[in-house]
């Protein structure tokens, strides 16, 4: 039992771990732009419980922090401050909870050493302002892990050996421990897919070393997979069979050699620029110089804890490379983000076999690298998860104009760019999407592209803006299209994955203008004509578009005595005044 | 059990799953294949060095797992098989105090019928201590040998004996001077020659110093190895060979082999083939039974290493156990394995030069990315490294496996020896393994290893002038940092004790400044 003064100073270290992460996480990474996957959870959650339900169930997601904020925006509003904020009070929860496990497991120092690392993770801290599920789903991996290892102990058969404080533990409260368990897998398994992972490893874990335990275990174990089965199973048929949510999880990928080590790197040096990344990755051998002393430098065998972390560690990363290899892709840094847990807690357990000088020394040089890294990661430009569609937005508001129009691609980011652009340019997709369903999203093909082009075309827009991000293999193929056939008048990159092009379409742009104004007693009304006036089918099989245009859809349907304003690109100001004079309206 | 008792036990606690070593060889084959025929081929020649070394390394995973595949075996034993034992105690300088506690000890073997005898080579050694070797052996009234004609080196004292000792028993009992016995020492292993085709019994050499200092305690771990899985190993495939010390031989299995073999300093080694090409069978008892001493210092670990290495690569290129007719070819893998560890040298070598290489010229063996080399290396030498920590029960250390690399160039000495010798046709000299540390500067010992790291140095800067901080070369420079790892407590060891306190003064007093 640790004394008051002990507890005090935990307490203490914690807190000042807390505030720390709090502070970096509100003053360095809340301002960033929304990024897609975070701008797809605020489209969900916008909607009535039941239709978020649905929603999710279609989206290959499962319901859980989809329903939390929603209750928590309907208290705290839909801004994204508030939104990321409960992100935030998840990983903050995750500190302590961190402490605990890794005192369980390796005693108090190293529960405060894995805390910290945990805290400094620029991964972790990454996901922390970010309004989705994964800052959820690492506190309750955590937990999980935590009720999982005691119940273990509690049906320990044989005299395995141990660290922490294992003993006080054994046959107090089992039938508790194993309901948290439970608890927290069912938490789990609602968070995200993924978390299944966890659970089946733990399973592997037991049924591998069913040796060392009571039966009770196994019992506790195999209720626990038929409640689960029995709490999932309604889901599972909403989601797969009634909703037909077979498709790809969105932004997954292949694992290539590349990847897997990006992955683990990540862990502990966060998102880097691709310069830093190709450093870090590059110094491998030395981080298998480092494994191979940790496993030839003791003479003691590896315990039951640190076996079910290597477990934790490598069953999930092996399913995922497996399964995405010979199925379907599931690869992806974000879902793995789950075993970073283990990944801290095996570095404490790697430094606790080291000798003492060295393990200080090392302990104190991660905690510095991390903590610049997570920096580094937050202020610099090049990192490649920031999605700065913020200041894209900004950008096409203020040089977009009417006669333009704005193509995004993928389609899926219509989402982040709808969020903050409220310019007068037509926003549109390539591949064509209708913003709803993406089911409905158009398959990308040259012949698709190429009409695509021509309606853009035929419309009588002056230049395209084309805002490309997160590449659905077609991108390179799109913007070569545009490069061969048209005037690149504008380039630049946002971020990593955010570009922006312009290219111009015609020659014959307009000089001028012709005004109307609409005399609405609402503004809605007003944004209508002009919304219209930017010209679609109606122009494009004309050979006079703007007359016409006005013929087919002012004068015709709209009472003139109500016309003051309507933005309309013209081809000619002769003609402009032509159609002036010709509807008796004053310039 | 305390720490000396578990570290009795523990070598020889083994469980090793044949699912992982299946998984061992299959990744060891699959690495090779990808290296050899997959990857797109940079320099040839560089190529060609790294391949040398993949095919020791697939010979050594595949020669490993076979031996330790099945570690079951245990041979027909009767403790109620008591017959005569001659005990030879082989002396030839060492310590008074040593001698004496090995003697009484085998006085105090719980068994019937046996004689024992110290075979005392202090004469023809010249060593000082050669008449109170006699006079121990009146006082603790054993018998005692002593050699006027050299001739030999242990082997020949033994045969010496073996000869000249009256009234020969069928069965002898051979401790190293500084060997001491268990009380039933006898009684665990003579009952195994129930069977009449049972040529020798070979137990455990435990070192009871092993806590005494890095190289008594490396030198430990690598015997653990051995002595725990490997020999376990061998039993299945009766190809356990004799170890020169805590075994017990049949008489007439030694003589039809004309006695333990006086030309090679490996001659337990030797003789074992020699036993097994005769039909001869051959086993060992898993349980420490009797305690030596090893090295205490590092000089005395090199002269012990090298002779090994000359000894064991000998056999290979001198005997070669292929062309042995008597042999199963179970027996010729393991005596060919075994031995050929000793080529490792040169392997360590080669592959500690590819990196000096890349940075010096920009010549590399594959034309692929850091990160492919690393996600098809990274998963074989971690399960082949778990492979060795689970099968030596976790008591094979980072600086067991740091002294192996580090002793390359003892290695590469023993071959170039070799070598030599088949053309020349001379004998190499035994020389005893000192039971005494033995003081004085060995930092010329780690002179190979200050050279790599100069050349590293060297090879850092032209690098990054020549291609600039790519990941190649920050790879490479760290291959060059992980071989420094490997050799740093070695040259920790070679370093003078006086110098590094030296070193740890200085850091006081700084300390105490600030």
């Amino acid at each position: 039992m640790d004394k008051p003064t002990t507890k005090l100073k935990v307490f203490l270290v914690l807190l000042t771990l807390i505030v720390l992460a709090g502070s970096f996480s509100i003053l360095m990474l809340f301002d960033q732009s929304l990024r897609l996957d975070e701008s797809l959870s605020l489209y969900q959650v916008s909607r009535s419980p039941e239709s978020i339900l649905a929603t999710v169930a279609g989206d290959m997601n499962v319901p859980l922090y989809h329903l939390i904020l929603h209750y928590w925006q309907n208290i705290w509003g839909n801004g994204i401050f508030a939104s990321r904020l409960l992100s935030l009070l998840f990983f903050l929860s995750s500190i302590p909870a961190m402490y605990v496990l890794g005192k369980l497991i390796h005693g108090r120092k190293a529960g405060l050493y894995a805390a910290t690392i945990f805290t400094v993770s620029p991964a972790i801290l990454w996901y922390s302002s970010e309004i989705k599920m994964y800052s959820l789903m690492v506190l309750i991996t955590i937990l999980n892990q935590y009720f999982f290892i005691r119940l273990y102990r509690s049906h320990l058969n044989k005299n395995i050996p141990t660290t922490g404080n294992y003993k006080t533990q054994k046959n107090k409260n089992i039938f508790s421990v194993w309901l948290f368990y439970l608890i927290t897998a069912l938490l789990g398994i609602f968070t995200h897919y993924f978390f299944v992972l966890i659970v089946l490893t733990q399973w592997l874990f037991a049924l591998i070393k069913r040796k060392t335990f009571n039966p009770g275990f196994m019992y506790s174990i195999a209720s626990t997979g038929l409640l689960l089965v029995v709490a999932y199973s309604p889901w599972m048929y909403t989601s797969f069979v009634k909703e037909g949510a077979y498709g790809a999880f969105f932004g997954t990928q292949n694992p290539t050699s590349e990847t897997i080590f990006r992955t683990l790197t990540n862990f502990v040096f966060g998102f880097q620029s691709e310069n830093i990344s190709a450093f870090v990755i590059a110094l491998w051998p030395l981080a298998a110089l480092f494994i191979f002393v940790l496993l030839l430098n003791k003479n003691s065998n590896i315990t039951h804890d640190t076996a079910l972390l290597l477990y934790l560690l490598i069953v999930p990363l092996t399913i995922m490379i497996v399964v995405s290899i010979l199925w379907i892709p599931l690869y992806a840094d974000k879902y793995l983000i789950l075993i970073a847990p283990s990944v801290y807690l095996l570095i404490t357990w790697m430094f606790s076999v080291y000798p003492g000088f060295f393990a200080k020394l090392t302990q104190v040089l991660l905690i510095v690298a991390m903590g610049v890294a997570s920096t580094n990661q937050a202020i610099s430009s090049e990192t490649p998860v920031k999605e700065n569609y913020r200041e894209a937005s900004i950008h096409l508001e203020e040089y977009a104009k009417p006669q333009d129009i704005i193509a995004i691609s993928s389609p899926i980011t219509l989402y982040p760019v709808e969020y903050y652009y409220s310019g007068s340019a037509k926003l549109d997709t390539i591949p064509s999407w209708d913003g709803l369903d993406f089911e409905d999203i158009e398959e990308f093909s040259q012949d698709s592209l190429e009409q695509k082009v021509q309606d853009i075309e035929s419309a009588g827009y002056s230049n395209i803006w084309i805002l490309t991000s997160h590449n659905q293999e077609y991108e390179e193929e799109l913007l070569a299209y545009f490069n061969n056939n048209y005037e690149k008048t504008y380039e630049h990159e946002f971020s990593p994955v955010v570009s922006l092009q312009k290219y111009r379409l015609r020659y014959d742009e307009p000089d001028h203008i012709a005004l109307i104004e609409y005399l609405s007693s609402t503004d809605s009304e007003e944004l209508t004509i002009k919304t219209e006036s930017s010209g679609e089918n109606t122009r494009a099989h004309t050979e006079n578009p703007v007359k016409d245009f006005l013929n087919e859809n002012v004068m015709n349907k709209i009472d003139l005595t109500n016309i003051r304003l309507i933005i309309v690109p013209t081809v000619n100001i002769e003609v402009a005044r032509e159609i002036l004079q010709d509807s008796h309206l004053s310039k | 059990m305390t720490e000396t008792e578990g570290a009795k036990f523990n070598f020889l606690d083994i469980h090793v799953s044949k699912l992982l070593l299946a998984a061992n060889v299959i990744a060891a084959i699959a690495y090779f294949i990808l290296m050899a025929f997959i990857f797109p081929r940079g320099n040839p020649y560089i190529f060609g060095l790294l391949m040398i070394g993949s095919v020791f390394h697939l010979w050594q995973t595949i020669t490993y797992c076979h031996t330790i595949w099945s570690i079951k075996y245990e041979s027909r034993f009767d403790e109620r098989f008591q017959p005569r034992v001659d005990v030879f105690i082989t002396v030839a300088g060492e310590p008074l105090d040593i001698v004496r506690a090995t003697v009484e000890a085998a006085k105090n073997m719980h068994y019937p019928n046996f004689r024992i005898f110290i075979l005392n080579d202090g004469f023809v050694t010249k060593k000082d201590n050669w008449r109170d070797i006699e006079d121990l052996a009146k006082e603790l009234e054993v018998g005692c040998i002593t050699r006027t004609i050299p001739g030999g080196a242990k082997a020949g004292n033994i045969n010496n004996a073996l000869v000249n000792v009256a009234k020969p028993s069928p069965f002898v009992t051979i401790f190293d001077a500084d060997h001491i016995p268990h009380r039933d020492f006898l009684q665990k292993t003579v009952g195994y020659f129930i069977d009449p085709d049972m040529a020798f019994v070979q137990s455990p050499q435990f070192y009871r110093n092993y806590r005494e200092n890095r190289v008594t305690g490396t030198s430990w771990e690598q015997q653990g190895l051995f002595f725990g899985v490997i020999c376990k190993g061998k039993n299945r495939t009766n190809s356990v060979f004799m170890c020169g010390t805590n075994m017990v031989l049949r008489r007439k299995a030694l003589m039809q082999v004309g006695g333990l073999n006086e030309e090679n300093i490996t001659e337990d080694i030797l003789t074992s083939l020699f036993i097994h090409e005769k039909g001869w069978k051959s086993t060992y008892v898993p349980e420490v039974l009797a305690e030596g001493l090893a090295p205490e210092d590092l000089l005395s670990y090199c002269k012990q290493q090298h002779r090994w290495a000359r000894g064991g690569l000998e056999l290979l290129f001198k005997y070669n156990p292929l062309t042995k007719k008597g042999l199963s070819w179970d027996q010729k893998m393991q005596y060919i394995s075994s031995p050929s560890y000793f080529l490792f040298g040169i392997i360590v070598f080669l592959n500690a030069s590819l990196p000096i290489i890349f940075l010096f010229t920009g010549e590399a063996p594959f034309e692929i990315t850091t990160m492919q080399m690393g996600a098809v290396f990274i998963p074989y030498i971690f399960l082949t490294a778990y492979v060795l920590i689970i099968s030596s029960n976790f008591t094979f250390t980072y600086r067991a496996a740091a002294f192996s690399l580090s002793s390359f160039m003892i290695y590469i000495k023993a071959l170039f020896s070799v070598l030599l010798s088949l053309i020349t046709n001379k004998k190499a000299t035994f020389e005893v393994t000192s039971k005494k540390k033995v003081s004085g500067n060995f930092t010329t010992l780690a002179l190979p290893h200050f050279l790599y790291i100069v050349l590293a140095i060297c090879g850092f800067w032209v690098a990054i002038l020549r291609d600039g901080l790519t990941p190649g070369v920050v790879t490479n420079v760290s291959w060059t940092l992980f071989n420094i790892g490997m050799f740093i407590p070695f040259i920790a060891t070679a370093i003078p004790e006086n110098a590094i306190e030296f070193l740890k003064l200085k850091l006081l007093r700084l300390k105490t400044k600030q």
